[in-house]
């Protein structure tokens, strides 16, 4: 019982209290009325969690649907370490799984961040432990892909390769990596009340849309032979590297394309860069006497050179300067022009060169697409060197015309060489085909591009019958493919000594490039075989184009025409297709004026015969049908006075 | 010794209102921190057998023994520097078998008992014997060291001195020395302690360190809003370390809203005049000042601790009576209100 000053003393205890509890709800009405708007949204944006989720790789495909890279689902472990309860704990339990250290573990979730990777795309089975474990504070798992290439080493040049991150860093993978890659996801998540995994709360969830999917004009099969080949090739010979493009020489699609050495794409980080580098279009090379085709051509569109024509080859030996004299293998005396070509005379091309002159020669050879890009949809091309006449030396028109003093790529090559197999168009080389959508829409569908015609159409099929003589007779004897007509050109070209800057004896490059069938070709093949050991010809070791590269051809062009079944024997049966070369050569249709003399017997010429003899009387020809001719009009013996054209109906037996 | 005049005079209301703060608490530890709300039961049940031993022996035979328990308090308090647990830098806690228990609430009601009994024997007091019983407990719990507790001691000591009537003069020359001191005392807090004090006063300097539990608690308290997220749906537990234990009041506040805290506020409100009403109405001068220590006690506690939550003061650590969880705390909470029972029962017994 207190006395009456310690009750006043009491009251005053008790007004402290009351101003106390006062001062307590004044503050809290400041926090939780005026205040709370900004620390709500405080709450709310600590509350908010959002996890990227990774979408998927797209499947890339080849022309038939088989699939060349795919994506598996895979589970990565994170952790957020401002959730975490018993951080030691979690670090002891998860070391044997990730077989890391706990502190290790504990070095990565004391960083101060709020979102860590512990370890990226986890195998199934240490994903399902990991799940086993039931701690959920402050870790998870997420679903990120992995990128896996069933076929391992098969077209990784063309494919490329996809990083930890998904990112395409290679190839198509890199360059078509927008579409194939798709959009990440978002999970946004709401912790719960209890403070649990962010996963068990209230969350939204933006799925990722996944890559699309990308159909190659690449066959896996024929890739795959066209790979074994070359590989044989490279071990055989020890070469520094070798390449071959197959291609469709009228639509410009890339049916296979490979280097050696190659490298699996599973285990890219194993390989340095030089090894995957796509050397069919980042590597330059000299083509030699690959390139003759192109003077050929040339001579023929610009009219130059008559067919039968006969070049003195100086018994092999031509002085073109003081102190440099160009050899030819054998020694020729008199060549016809074919035989030029057929046989490969570097002396009786460079004549033929210098018939054309330096302007003439250069308008071809940019026209051939050489010093340009072609276009094709690979990334890291390179544009070769080609240089302009006036920069051009004394030699240079002894050199040019068989195909030195030029650095080609060869997909450059290749698609030089299409535009002849083509009939004097040149197309852009191309590798996707489309870009489809999981649902199976097309996104984007790419179309072969005629990028200009180089030849006429008649050049075109007179070159060819020329190059066909090659593989009769000439040089490529060995790319010839049993019941196939085959037109084509094998390089032998001599490379530079870095050590003396001249041309070294045994050091070369051999290649080859040809169609077939030669009149309606359905594959184009370029094969190049850098620095071979060689092979013993004639007594010696040689490393011609013709002995090393041309057998190439031959195996791959044999098996790819069985497996896509091209029948056998010259053109294709029973086609019936207008031509109309009006259309297509300018040329001719400038002339448009009236024919001269009478008109000629065509009966049971093949096309090939009709062009060049119509080409003599000035007349615009209409084609129908294919084969042998079996009706002309005008009849034969017609005076052509008056006459601007003809029509001749051909039918194959 | 129980007369049925006792069951009388029981205050079912006091004890109803605890059991409410307890319930409170108990639903608030389930809502952030299952399955802690288990434990806390149990502590609720030892809880009410300390309270029910400290009012059934009359409370002038405590205040009897109060010599002995206020040294087994001390001698307890040592025993940590020898064998205390150590949770977060600081020995509170001492291990008797499988139980452990912070030493320094056993100390409280000890010194309590000891301080009114000796300030109950004199008229007019002196200041020096009280300065010595109260600053013995108060500098072995500082050294833990246990700031917040350790700080309760004082309005203790001012609080009761005073009441029992001592000179204003004297106290006043008191207050002014322990000002004096007190940057002194500076020299001797941890680095934690400065920090946490400087955080306090800025605490945007360091937010995801030593400022960080108070900007927490605010965003807790704010969030909250006028009406609360509802029972079981408060989002900030995970961000908010001790968020059933010292700032358990935020997670109340965040789940109740303003209308809750101030409901809460209330009831503590009517826990303490019903604590001050008993001290003005016991029989005797012993009797009141228990009461009245009892009452400052609990307010000291709720103030401090619900003012750390929003921010006025320093965060050092100090639970909120029959809310926060922890087992030694509730005990000896509930023991102080079997006291106030024990004398207001006997205040008509002569």
């Amino acid at each position: 019982m207190f006395e009456r000053g310690q009750r006043i003393r009491a009251s005053l205890i008790f007004f402290f209290l009351f101003i106390f509890l006062l001062t307590l709800t004044i503050r809290l009405a400041y926090l939780q009325i005026i205040k709370s708007p900004e620390l709500q949204e405080k709450a709310h944006s600590q509350q908010k969690r959002t996890i990227k989720i990774e979408p998927q790789r797209g499947i890339i495909y080849d022309r038939r649907m088989r699939k060349l890279a795919v994506s598996l689902s895979l589970d990565s472990l994170y952790a957020l370490p401002r959730e975490m309860e018993n951080k030691e704990e979690i670090a002891r339990r998860l070391s044997p799984v990730l077989k890391k250290t706990p502190s290790q573990i504990l070095e990565k979730l004391n960083k101060g961040k709020n979102f860590v990777w512990l370890e990226r795309k986890i195998p199934k089975d240490l994903a399902e432990e990991i799940k086993g474990f039931g701690i959920s504070n402050g870790i998870g798992l997420t679903e990120e892909s992995k990128r896996l290439y069933p076929k391992g080493t098969l077209a990784c040049h063309l494919l490329g390769f996809a990083g930890l991150d998904d990112q395409g860093l290679e190839g198509i993978e890199l360059l078509y990596n927008q579409y194939i890659k798709g959009a990440p996801g978002w999970l946004l998540s709401t912790r719960d009340a209890r403070g649990r995994s962010v996963l068990s709360g209230e969350y939204r969830f933006y799925p990722p849309s996944g890559g699309y999917d990308t159909i190659l004009t690449i066959d896996e099969s024929i890739q795959y032979i066209a790979e074994r080949e070359l590989e044989k090739v490279y071990e055989e010979q020890g070469a520094r590297s070798a390449t071959i493009i197959v291609m469709d020489p009228k639509t410009g699609e890339i049916l296979a394309l490979a280097n050696q050495p190659s490298y699996n794409l599973n285990r890219f980080k194993d390989y340095p860069p030089y090894i995957r580098r796509n050397r069919a279009i980042t590597d330059l090379f000299e083509p030699g006497s690959a390139l003759k085709f192109v003077t050929a051509a040339a001579a023929l569109a610009e009219d130059v050179v008559e067919y039968e024509e006969r070049f003195y080859c100086e018994k092999g030996a031509l002085r073109v300067s003081k102190d440099h004299v160009v050899h030819d293998i054998k020694k020729y005396e008199w060549l016809t022009f074919p035989e030029v070509i057929e046989k490969s005379s570097n002396i009786g091309t460079i004549k033929l060169g210098q018939r054309l002159g330096p302007l003439k020669l250069y308008e071809y050879l940019r026209s051939f697409g050489f010093g340009f890009l072609t276009g094709i949809d690979l990334p890291g091309e390179v544009r070769g060197v080609l240089r302009k006449p006036r920069q051009w030396s004394g030699l240079s028109m002894a050199a040019l015309p068989i195909g030195q003093e030029i650095s080609v790529t060869a997909i450059q090559l290749a698609t030089a060489a299409s535009a002849i197999a083509n009939g004097g168009v040149l197309m852009r080389p191309w590798v996707v085909k489309a870009i489809i959508s999981k649902e199976g829409r097309v996104v984007k569908e790419f179309e072969s591009i005629p990028m200009r015609r180089v030849i006429s159409q008649e050049t075109a099929y007179r070159l060819t019958d020329i190059l066909k003589g090659v593989i009769l007779r000439g040089t490529g004897t060995r790319a010839q493919v049993p019941g196939y007509e085959v037109a084509g050109k094998t390089g032998t070209a001599q490379k530079v000594d870095p050590r003396t800057g001249r041309y070294s004896q045994d050091k070369t490059v051999a290649s080859f490039l040809g169609w077939v069938p030669a009149d309606d070709p359905r594959i184009l093949i370029l094969v190049v075989v850098d620095e071979p050991k060689g092979l013993p010809y004639e007594g010696r070791m040689v490393h011609y184009g013709g002995l090393i590269a041309a057998p190439v051809f031959r195996e791959v062009a044999q098996r790819t025409l069985h497996y896509l079944n091209v029948p056998p024997g010259k053109g294709s049966a029973g086609e019936i297709i207008r031509v109309s070369l009006s259309d297509m050569d300018p040329k001719v249709k400038e002339m448009g004026i009236e024919g001269r003399g009478k008109m000629p017997d065509l009966k049971s010429k093949s096309m090939r015969e009709t062009f060049r003899i119509l080409s003599n009387y000035n007349l615009k020809p209409n084609f129908i049908g294919s084969g042998r001719v079996i009706k002309q009009k005008p009849s034969p013996g017609v005076s052509l006075k008056g006459v601007k054209e003809c029509t001749v109906w051909f039918a194959s037996r | 010794m129980f007369d049925r005049r006792l069951f009388k005079n029981f205050d079912w209301g006091l004890l109803a209102i605890t059991l409410l703060l307890c319930l409170i608490g108990i639903l608030t530890i389930y809502s952030t921190a299952t399955p802690h709300h288990l434990k806390q039961f149990a502590s609720l049940g030892l809880g009410l057998v300390a309270c029910m031993i400290l009012f059934s022996i009359d409370y002038h035979k405590w205040a009897r023994w109060a010599p002995l328990l206020y040294l087994a308090g001390l001698a307890l308090l040592s025993l940590l520097f020898f064998f205390g647990h150590s949770v977060l830098g600081a020995r509170r806690w001492l291990s008797i078998g499988f139980l452990t228990f912070q030493p320094s609430e056993v100390s409280k009601v000890a010194t309590l008992l000891l301080l009114a009994r000796y300030l109950s024997q004199k008229e007019k007091t002196d200041l020096f014997i009280p300065l010595i019983i109260v600053v013995l407990p108060l500098l072995l719990i500082a050294s833990q060291p246990d700031l917040g507790t350790a700080f309760l001691f004082l309005p203790l000591g001012f609080i009761l001195v005073y009441l029992a009537g001592a000179r204003i003069r004297h106290l006043l020359l008191l207050i002014g020395s322990f000002l004096l001191v007190s940057p002194l005392v500076w020299l001797f807090l941890h680095d934690y302690q400065k920090r946490r004090i400087l955080s306090f006063l800025s605490p945007a300097r360091d937010p995801l360190g030593a400022g960080y539990n108070v900007i927490q608690s605010k965003i807790a308290i704010g969030s909250g809003r006028l009406l609360g997220k509802g029972f079981l749906n408060s989002t900030q537990s995970s961000f908010l370390p001790g968020h059933h234990t010292d700032f358990i009041f935020s997670s109340f506040a965040e789940e109740w809203g303003f209308l809750g805290s101030l409901l809460l506020l209330g009831i503590y409100f009517f826990l303490i005049i019903r604590a001050i009403e008993i001290s003005l109405h016991a029989k005797d001068r012993l009797g009141s000042l228990l009461a009245a220590g009892v009452a400052i006690l609990l307010a000291s506690q709720i103030i401090i601790n619900i003012a750390m939550a929003t921010g006025i003061l320093p965060a050092t650590g100090l639970p909120l009576p029959f809310l926060s969880y922890g087992g030694s705390h509730l005990v000896t909470s509930l023991a102080s209100i079997g006291l106030l029972l024990n004398i207001r029962m006997r205040r008509f017994m002569f």
